[in-house]
């Protein structure tokens, strides 16, 4: 019920955000900036963080009135870009079939088949860990990792077809690096995995997060199905020329996942909100209630902030978390493959902070920082 | 001049000891650290084979074991039958264990329990006198490890160099730190540690928590960060380095009174006790041991601790860096302990550093007295210092002895050992300071018949590089430096050096002369009514001298009493080419060739007097007193090196075989021989060629190559990294493939403390082989092309 309300109170507002102190931010075409990209970026550059905000509210409108998907949701998942055996994807707007298992399970359990299935195939972190949920999770959660999602806007997989790139092929075939259009879009999800447990999804609820369909594979090859609870998400475009990043997350989140330690203590943010992103928050809370539980951590723009992290989707590396520096490093070399982002440092490891230099990239092309483009096969 | 200089600052607390213990077992050979395997001719006797290991090894691993019901050959082991654990789990008391170490820094939140601190506690001013306030005074310490993608600290890290010897403990740290950012010291790694004088004799006290061992490390003065703040003591030390032109600073510590099972009182782990034989207690450590498999959420450690207490100061040239260096007393005869007024044991005392500076003789008694838990119920053992009565420190010429000065128990107890962290300064006169330098120094305990406690070893030899890692087919060179009273040795002092193994993979055994024919001695006298009666046998080489037979009491880390051996009638003597074809052997053939051999065969003097062929070498000292020695690995091991100085120019005997219990004051350097299988790196090669081309390629070849060769047995023994890598999990290692191959690399394989727990074990070809197959294909995500010889990195 009390989701059945956010939605109608998000369709109300359909169209239309806020951009703070100033007129109402306009949903309509905001992945393509309304058109106007070069006034997209003076508006970025006076409140980077109510830009944020409002793109935020946009992509958690319903597709169209009465649709039990959110905007976000319609956007192609990295799966379905990248396909296991390399062949070219569906078209956009065109989607793989859900497996008929998880088709029949999502019935058994009385699931909407209108709404949309998320495959939620990852659990690890870019840093190779994964983020254990624990605390107030039951029992049968606790241990168990924070699954994660990736989807990519048009622009970007049009981008991703036409260069050929959404398999190793293209990829080892290019002679110089990438150039995404401006209105190039990616976003990562982190979800809380629910399953069929009505009263821990109440309980997800009543702190706030959005609850969403969903399914993974498991390493058996059974599908679990079941429901799963939205506790971060990364929006990213390439407003600017470096990209733009900016990172959301569930206020509650500590009560849920925790840290790596032996034994566990509760997971938090130690790079934001920021003071920039605190303002952002109190204003756009009160006046989407629906998303009041979620915050804004901060808006990055190359190096400004230094470090930016969700804590649900850089856990145990906030402390060398920045997007720009990170996914600056995206690139491919035909014969020595991605580039390593874990730099050999002080007898560790060192993730980046700033810009890489260039001359450690001699024999790579760049991949303009979509680092998505590794997961793209071979097609044999 | 060293720590026992001034000034100094003192720092004291707790150690903890996490290392993973299914690897590291005393009791069953469960994996044969030789060739990185399961040992599975053993496994197969509880019917655990390669083929359902996944199913059956690790519930065995955390089910207890009845130590009788082991093959005969485990319980044969001297020493491995006794009073001690009837049944045991083979995980032992630490399954999870990460081998972190690090001081202790902890509040309970139950107020019954105390708080325990690892501070500064004090310091010594340069020209002496005890500083007892100062901005640093309370601060706390650590040993820290390297960077994991992250500011948050790591710990450091160590490890037994064999697994089936506990006398010989590497520490691998990349930093100490005294204090915060506004006032401390950070003082970068130059060398890595290794445990020194570890008595076992102590054990015999009554168990383990009363043996004490010695860790030293020096940092150039490059290495240091300082942050003096209002520190009186850190601006001392630092212009005191500058004044006195010294190399860098010294860390020594001593770790004492170490206990188990302190889950709740030390930590907030759950509490657990491993250390029973009681069924239900034990059935609840495997129901935790298996939550802890079935969900890493529920992942616990059982960490060791220790007390600690440790001296900061000058590093001087000639100064050895991982070891005391200086005047060097010796056990000789032992002292009577006494407890609460009342006889306890006989025991002799540990190793006892002297130097003179000024008009101060200053003994470092670190490792000098045993200490004894004040209330064995106390729930953070109390030290207390065993009364051994006065001593007076002087010097021997010829019969002559002559006292320069004298120290009482008030002197060693535990306050004075704590405040000034077992260091001793004795006023000494002019007169008495030129006396000292006109004999060798000896220590007696006075008395109506006074007592030769400890005599001074004129010669003493340090390996700088104790504890590397060597490939078969690779060379190293090892630096010794060496010293005569104190001092570097002359140009041109000769060293013999010979190879030692030991016989067993399981409990802490006594070593024997590497040999390279099939010579064949008694290698242990078998009580066949009772393996408890067992005793190891230690023949020697016509014309050295014999050794006493002992009977233990407990093994390794439950060693607990030692006595002479009954009498061998009735024993059935089994010889070492009779045990050698069993599953718990190694093998006494050396692991290491020398540059400059010097062939050698002696006789044997027991029954059935065997010829051994052997191989030594000799080393000069050069004008620094440091001798260089060359050696070649050719077949893996764990082997031990043993230096003789040639005194008065006269060659030295080399025994057959020596004493665990005596190695704390030999001169011995432990190295780890890892094994070359160049056959794998080409059988990698064929098994990707053949099935490059299919969609699935990355999972074949993880099915049949990567997994089962490579990462299986570590996915067995450190079932810690199921937390952070699961090493049967391919699509878990695809996500942290640029972790994984920094962590792999064979740099961070010699010193970084994140390549434990996987890769410190890994050998040189089983680490190319994973090296490329992460980098050229994995990275690559698997390209349909085959690979060929030349794509593993040359050179």
């Amino acid at each position: 019920m009390r989701r059945a309300i956010s939605i109608t109170v998000l369709s109300a507002l359909a169209g239309l955000a806020q951009a703070e102190g100033s007129t109402p931010f306009d949903c309509n075409q905001f992945m393509q900036f309304g058109g106007n990209v070069d006034q997209a970026r003076q508006t970025f550059a006076q409140g980077p963080e109510s830009m944020s905000w409002n793109w935020f509210v946009c992509l958690n409108q319903p597709v169209e009135s009465n649709s039990p998907n959110r905007v976000w949701e319609t956007l192609k998942p990295s799966d379905q870009v990248y396909l296991s055996n390399g062949a070219a994807p569906l078209p956009w707007g065109q989607s793989e079939p859900v497996p008929a298992a998880v088709l029949q399970a999502a019935q058994a359990q009385g699931l909407n088949p209108d709404r949309t299935f998320h495959n939620l195939n990852a659990v690890q972190q870019v840093d190779g860990l994964i983020l254990e949920m624990g605390g107030a999770v039951p029992t049968a959660q606790q241990g168990q990792p924070v699954r994660f999602q990736l989807l990519m806007g048009e622009d970007t997989f049009d981008y991703i077809v036409q260069k050929q790139v959404y398999n190793v092929n293209g990829q080892a075939a290019l002679t110089s690096n990438l150039a995404f259009p401006s209105t190039a879009w990616e976003l990562k999800a982190a979800w809380l995995w629910i399953g069929n447990d009505p009263d821990y999804q109440q309980q997800l609820q009543s702190d706030g997060y959005y609850i969403a369909q969903a399914y993974y594979q498991q390493d058996n090859g059974q599908y679990q199905v079941g429901y799963a609870a939205l506790s971060g998400l990364h929006v990213v475009n390439k407003l600017n020329p470096q990209w733009v990043w900016t990172t959301f997350e569930n206020r509650n989140n500590g009560k849920y996942t925790v840290t790596n330690a032996i034994p566990p203590t509760p997971m938090s943010n130690s790079t934001g909100p920021t003071p920039a992103a605190q303002t952002a928050n109190t204003t756009f809370q009160a006046m989407y209630p629906a998303l009041a539980q979620y915050e804004l951590i901060g808006t990055q723009s190359e190096t400004n902030p230094k470090l930016l992290a969700n804590s649900q989707l850089e856990s145990a590396f906030q402390s060398q978390s920045s997007c720009f520096a990170c996914h600056g490093t995206a690139a491919y070399s035909k014969t020595k493959g991605y580039f390593n982002f874990a730099q050999k440092q002080q007898g560790g490891i060192v993730y980046p902070t700033a810009e890489v230099p260039a001359s450690e990239f001699a024999g790579y092309n760049k991949l303009d920082f979509v680092w998505s483009l590794k997961r793209a096969q071979w097609q044999r | 001049m060293s720590v026992l200089n001034f000034p100094r600052i003192y720092l004291g607390g707790h150690m903890f000891w996490s290392p993973p213990t299914a690897n590291n077992n005393d009791m069953f050979p469960l994996y044969d650290a030789s060739k990185m395997r399961l040992n599975w001719r053993f496994l197969e006797y509880y019917g655990i084979n390669p083929a359902n290991a996944s199913s059956k090894l690790m519930p065995w691993v955390i089910a207890p074991q009845v130590l009788l019901e082991a093959p005969t050959y485990v319980t044969q082991v001297p020493g491995n039958v006794s009073q001690n654990p009837s049944v045991m789990i083979p995980g032992e008391w630490n399954l999870f264990g990460d081998n972190a170490c690090g001081t202790v820094n902890y509040t309970p939140a139950d107020p019954t329990i105390p708080a325990t601190a690892s501070i500064i506690t004090g310091g010594e001013l340069p020209g002496g006198g005890y500083v007892s306030q100062d901005p640093l005074i309370n601060q706390t310490y650590n040993l820290l490890g390297n960077p994991f993608g992250s500011d948050a600290p790591t710990p450091a890290r160590f490890v037994d160099v064999s697994p089936w010897q506990n006398t010989f403990t590497a520490l691998y740290f990349d930093r100490l730190v005294l204090g915060d950012a506004q006032c401390g010291l950070t003082l970068k790694r130059e060398h890595r540690m290794l445990d020194r004088f570890l008595n076992f004799n102590w054990a015999t006290l009554g168990g383990l928590i009363y043996v004490t061992t010695t860790w030293q490390t020096c940092f150039p003065k490059e290495n240091l960060s300082w942050a003096l703040g209002n520190s009186q003591l850190l601006q001392n030390l630092q212009q005191q380095m500058e004044q006195q032109k010294a190399k860098g600073l010294m860390f020594r510590f001593s770790t004492y009174l170490t206990c188990y099972d302190m889950n709740g009182i030390f930590n907030d782990q759950p509490p657990i006790i491993t250390h029973t034989v009681d069924s239900k207690i034990l059935a609840n450590v495997q129901a935790m041991y298996q939550k802890g498999l079935d969900n890493v959420g529920s992942i616990f450690f059982n960490p060791a601790y220790s007390r600690t207490a440790g001296t900061l100061g000058l590093w001087f040239d000639d100064e050895f860096p991982t070891a005391p260096a200086g005047r060097r007393l010796v056990p000789a005869d032992p002292v009577q302990l006494q407890k609460d007024g009342v006889n306890f044991k006989s025991m002799t005392l540990g190793v006892i550093s002297a130097q003179v500076h000024d008009d101060t003789l200053s003994l470092d008694l670190l490792n000098g007295f045993p200490s004894y838990s004040l209330d064995p119920k106390a729930k953070i053992p109390v030290a207390a210092k065993f009364d051994a009565g006065s001593y007076q420190l002087g010097i021997r010429q010829g019969e002559q002895f002559t006292p320069l000065a004298g120290f009482g128990y008030d002197d060693y107890q535990q306050a004075a050992f704590d405040k000034r962290s077992g260091i001793l300064d004795l006023p000494l006169s002019a007169e008495a300071q030129k006396q000292l330098q006109s004999g060798a120094l000896e220590l007696q305990q006075q008395g109506a018949t006074p007592v030769q406690a400890a005599t001074q070893q004129m010669w003493t030899a340090e390996v700088v590089e104790s504890a590397s890692f060597i490939d078969v087919g690779d060379s190293k060179t090892l630096q010794i430096m060496v010293q005569y009273d104190g001092l570097p040795a002359p140009a041109g002092t000769v060293l013999t050096v010979a190879e030692y193994n030991n016989a067993y993979m399981m409990c802490t055994t006594d070593y024997y002369l590497a040999f390279s024919n099939p010579a064949d001695f008694t290698l242990f006298l078998e009580d066949p009514d009772n393996p408890a009666n067992n005793t190891p046998n230690l023949p020697q080489f016509v014309g050295t001298p014999s050794l006493t037979r002992q009977l233990s009491e407990g093994t390794g880390r439950r060693l607990t009493a030692v006595h002479p051996a009954g009498p061998t009638t009735d024993m059935k003597a089994v010889s070492y080419q009779q045990y050698l074809p069993t599953p718990g052997s190694v093998a006494l053939s050396p692991s290491l060739a020398f540059a400059n051999p010097v062939q050698g065969q002696g006789t044997l003097k027991d029954e059935p007097k065997g010829n051994v062929q052997f191989s030594t070498t000799q080393i000069t000292t050069d004008a620094n007193g440091v001798a260089l020695l060359t050696v070649k690995a050719v077949a893996p091991g764990f082997p031990t090196l043993r230096f003789f100085v040639h005194e008065d120019k006269q060659p030295p005997q080399i025994p057959f075989s020596f004493k665990l219990m005596q190695t704390y004051t030999d001169f011995l350097a432990p190295l780890r021989v890892l094994p070359q299988e160049p056959e794998i790196q080409q059988a990698f090669v064929d098994a990707w060629n053949q099935v490059y081309k299919q969609q699935n390629a990355g999972q074949l070849i993880w099915e049949s190559f990567i997994y089962p060769f490579i990462l299986q047995p570590f996915f067995y023994m450190y079932p810690i990294m199921n937390k952070y890598m699961p090493l049967n999990s391919l699509a878990r290692i695809e996500g942290a493939v640029d972790q994984l191959i920094v962590l792999i690399s064979k740099e961070y394989q010699e010193e970084s403390t994140l390549a434990m727990p996987i890769t410190r074990d890994m050998p040189q070809s089983r680490r190319a082989v994973l090296e490329l197959w992460a980098q050229a294909l994995v990275k690559r995500n698997y390209p349909p092309i085959p690979l060929s010889m030349s794509d593993f990195p040359q050179g």
